[in-house]
């Protein structure tokens, strides 16, 4: 699954902030059910999966299709005096915020993981905990000791690489890039 | 939206700058979390300015969100990690330390929502015996960690005197013998109290704690005597015996008696009177805390439960009611639960309750020892099995050793289960740094130990009763009040002192 | 969804795509609704055919509904719970792992202390057992009244 953003290097510059894409949904309402259809290249299977689960307190909801290509989500309300126009409305802002979150989890994950492993290690007592003078406010960019510009650096580095490797594993499958949405062909121009 | 809440329809985001963080939308402002435990709160235009990517150095937000850890190339690794170690610094206790001992079932009231599925005062056979007793003791000192407290409940404890008697004075010989911490409570209904007792639990250094639902016409209602009668005088006439005895001796000041109510349905129109009882008996704080529909209490749950948005909502009248007496002066009782959550967000620190840990406190933290001598994972979980389903039965004081109960697959799971990063709606959850997800709860309610988040009663009523802290943490007159409360939290626990090891210690 | 309910046998069956949903987590939803239905499984190439029947019995097309909703939900919750646990496994594992072991308090039990094993010891704990055991066959089992003990004489503002 493609990560759709980047990782901020030491000298970006703050970008155009993206609005969020019109979702890929299709949406049709029957009498009693919403059913929407969901490209999971677009919306990321875990967006579509959480924006499903969250919607449970007020609907039964089942999922099908295929992980890889598209899911219908189908909502019946539990109750049935619920508009279902209200209830795809939610689930498909659920899944703007959804692909939000996951997006910021996904970015930082080696990040938590690394501070976990050295919460571990302070707790044992095979590092020391941070000092006063250590604790003191962050230095400026440009002002980083070796040792933490080379960590970030690494850090960096790392999630870079995981990027690569799926990509690199996505042209493998598409050389020509016929998968690709509008929105990635775009980019790659850029 | 859903009950995470969600971003603005259309909202502009640009998330290769963020940290880790979670969010939620509280009206007007919004709320930033993150793992380790530091918290922001924003105006909904600059959350959206930060979420757009339009903070930069030199915005005077900028040194806020740099300090809050939602700037990813800001990150202060270590002291995050120090953050987390503090926070939860439960995660590296060697064991339980809390060991609650049921030494009867027997009782003689009939409380309306009574977990403890007690039993009529003649059922002598569902008493803990000496041996038993003896070998529970041991089991509880053959635990890894160097504190040990040790809870006495029931049914009615002062019921089976004799044990509560010979569990005391066995565990202070084992405990300076061993060179161990020991702390030890009681927790009974009053009703059965005599100078005797009270003169033995003081002289022991015992402290005390009782059931006080409100006035006499709801206290009286949830707590009936077995054959009908009421009870609340004679509650009420001990909580006062017993603060004159502790006020007139210096030393037993740490022993003043503590009291908590249960909430009921009928407790639902009773909150600023409930409060005013407690204030008149010179109580330092109330526990507004809800009833869990597990054992008994799920039986009669139509008769004496409620929704939880039900609950939340008298949860913040009453807090409000509390406040608002600490502002005008009126009186400076305390609220036990908004307490419990402000040590963890305001001060990062860890306060010892069980339930809202990550993982919880089942098993790592407390142990529940029935009048058998079977070991539970907590005293919920000996409710269940009470109602004929021994799953959270991990052992007995006869047969098990301490590590035959940790290695337990029902351990494990309960572990897994409560540890927030396995559940999919905390994990996204702002609140995640601060909460709990109680396995025995969400196996009595939704038939799995991980639960269901999105339609779980647990989820509703804690996220709803955070939302209510959060808001009046951002209100400068409730803040105040707040941060005198943790203040003499903290004034409480130092005044408490050290203690020489092996010698008796004050429970508070 | 297509649900097809038979009233008089009490039961609604439906497909489950083997594209979304695994084995593991139609078990675990299985699991958590035995007390509710008794579960029936088949199989295609594509999917799991589901068949479940009401253990009440007036269970009726709304019911019916219901507990295939309810199902469904359960199968989402766990699905979607294995995307979660297997994204955190890293971070989840390392704290479950830390709390185990730390709780563990190392291999071997603690030897009991030296102090546990004097005479004087000994012979406390002995008489802690006599006193304790002579006080129970003294006071049990003696009916005791379910009012409680005796209060003083009432005074005026007895009970608040």
């Amino acid at each position: 699954m493609k990560l759709k953003t980047k990782i901020a290097s030491k000298s970006s510059k703050s970008k155009p902030a993206k609005k969020s894409p019109l979702p890929s949904a299709v949406c049709v309402l029957s009498d009693s059910e919403a059913s929407i259809t969901l490209d999971v290249k677009v919306e990321g299977i875990e967006s579509i999966f959480g924006a499903a689960y969250l919607m449970m307190d007020k609907a039964f909801v089942f999922l099908s299709g295929d992980r890889a290509k598209k899911i219908v989500v189908v909502l019946r309300p539990k109750d049935e005096a619920l508009p279902l126009r209200a209830l795809a409305d939610e689930f498909l802002s659920d899944l703007e915020s959804q692909k939000v979150r996951w997006a910021v989890a996904k970015n930082n994950l080696p990040v938590r993981e690394f501070i976990a492993e050295q919460a571990v290690l302070i707790a044992n007592g095979t590092i020391p905990p941070p000092s006063a003078s250590e604790a003191a406010p962050e230095p400026a960019a440009e002002e980083l000791t070796a040792d933490q510009r080379s960590e970030i650096e690494r850090l960096i580095a790392e999630v870079e690489s995981e990027i690569k490797t799926m990509n690199d594993r996505k042209v493998a499958l598409d050389p020509k890039g016929i998968k690709a949405s509008w929105e990635e062909t775009q980019e790659k121009k850029a | 939206m859903s009950r995470l809440t969600a971003l603005a329809n259309g909202a502009a985001v640009e998330t290769s700058g963020l940290a880790a963080f979670n969010f939620r939308d509280m009206g007007g402002w919004h709320l930033l979390t993150n793992d380790w435990g530091q918290f922001l709160m924003l105006s909904t235009a600059d959350f959206e300015r930060f979420m757009a990517g339009k903070v930069e150095a030199g915005d005077p937000l900028y040194p806020e969100l740099e300090s809050r850890g939602v700037m990813k190339a800001r990150l202060d690794f270590k002291q995050l990690a120090a953050n987390y170690v503090k926070k939860n610094s439960f995660q590296w206790f060697p064991g339980p330390s809390l060991h609650m001992i049921v030494v009867t079932l027997r009782c003689n009231q009939k409380c309306q929502y009574c977990h403890s599925s007690v039993v009529d005062p003649s059922r002598t056979d569902t008493d803990m015996d000496i041996e038993t007793a003896r070998k529970t003791v041991d089991f509880i000192f053959s635990t890894p960690n160097p504190t040990i407290c040790i809870e006495f409940q029931g049914g009615e404890p002062l019921l089976n005197w004799p044990v509560v008697k010979f569990i005391t004075e066995y565990a202070q010989a084992k405990a300076k013998a061993g060179n161990r911490k020991l702390l030890m409570a009681l927790v009974c209904n009053f009703t059965l109290m005599t100078e005797d007792k009270l003169d033995f639990l003081f002289d022991h250094h015992v402290s005390i704690c009782t059931s006080l639902d409100g006035p006499a016409e709801l206290h009286n209602q949830n707590r009936p005597f077995l054959g009908g009668g009421e009870a609340q005088q004679k509650v009420v006439y001990w909580l006062e015996k017993i603060q004159e005895r502790c006020n007139s001796d210096v030393k037993k000041k740490y022993y003043l008696p503590g009291a908590l109510m249960t909430t009921t349905r009928f407790s639902m129109d009773y909150g600023p009177q409930i409060v005013d009882l407690y204030v008149k008996l010179g109580l330092e704080q109330i526990f507004l805390r809800p009833l869990s529909p597990i054992g008994y209490a799920k039986r009669v749950w139509k008769d004496v439960g409620y929704a939880p948005e039900e609950f939340v909502r008298f949860y913040e009248e009453t807090l409000d009611y509390i406040i608002d007496l600490n502002i005008s002066g009126k009186s400076d009782i305390m609220e036990r639960m908004a307490l419990i959550l402000l040590t963890k967000i305001v001060k990062g620190e860890d306060p010892g309750f069980m339930d809202l840990r990550s993982p919880a406190g089942a098993v790592l933290g407390c142990l529940a020892y029935n009048y058998n001598g079977e070991i539970f994972v907590s005293d919920e979980g000996r409710m269940v099995d009470h109602q004929g389903d021994p799953i959270f039965r991990v052992g007995d004081v006869a047969k098990s050793d301490w590590a035959s109960v940790i290695d337990h697959p029902t351990t494990r799971a309960c572990v897994t289960a409560s540890t927030l990063d396995n559940q999919p709606m905390c994990q996204q959850c702002a609140y995640k740094p601060y909460c709990g997800a109680e396995p025995v709860f969400h196996y009595e309610t939704q038939k799995s130990v991980f639960g269901q988040m999105p339609t779980s009663g647990w989820c509703i009523s804690h996220m709803g009763v955070f939302d209510v802290i959060f808001r009046k943490l951002r209100d400068p007159r409730s803040r105040k009040v707040m941060d005198k409360w943790l203040e003499r939290d903290q004034c409480r626990w130092q005044e408490s002192g050290n203690v020489p090891a092996g010698e008796p210690e004050v429970v508070l | 969804m297509i649900l097809d309910t038979d009233v008089k046998e009490r039961s609604v069956s439906f497909d489950i795509p083997k594209k979304i949903y695994s084995m593991d987590a139609l078990r675990i939803a299985a699991q958590i609704l035995a007390p509710k239905v008794d579960v029936y499984l088949d199989e295609t190439k594509a999917a799991y055919e589901v068949t479940l029947k009401a253990k009440r019995r007036e269970a009726g097309e709304p019911q019916l509904r219901s507990l295939a909703g309810e199902f469904g939900n359960e199968l989402l919750n766990q699905e979607y719970r294995f995307i979660v646990g297997r994204f955190n496994a890293k971070i989840s594992s390392l704290i479950v792992t830390q709390a185990l072991m730390a709780a563990r308090g190392g291999e071997a039990p603690a030897a009991a202390p030296a102090g546990e094993s004097t005479p004087e010891f000994q012979k406390l704990v002995a008489d802690l057992v006599r006193n304790a055991e002579t006080e129970v066959a003294r006071t049990m089992p003696k009916k005791i009244s379910d009012q409680g003990t005796v209060l003083p004489p009432v005074t005026e503002d007895a009970g608040v």
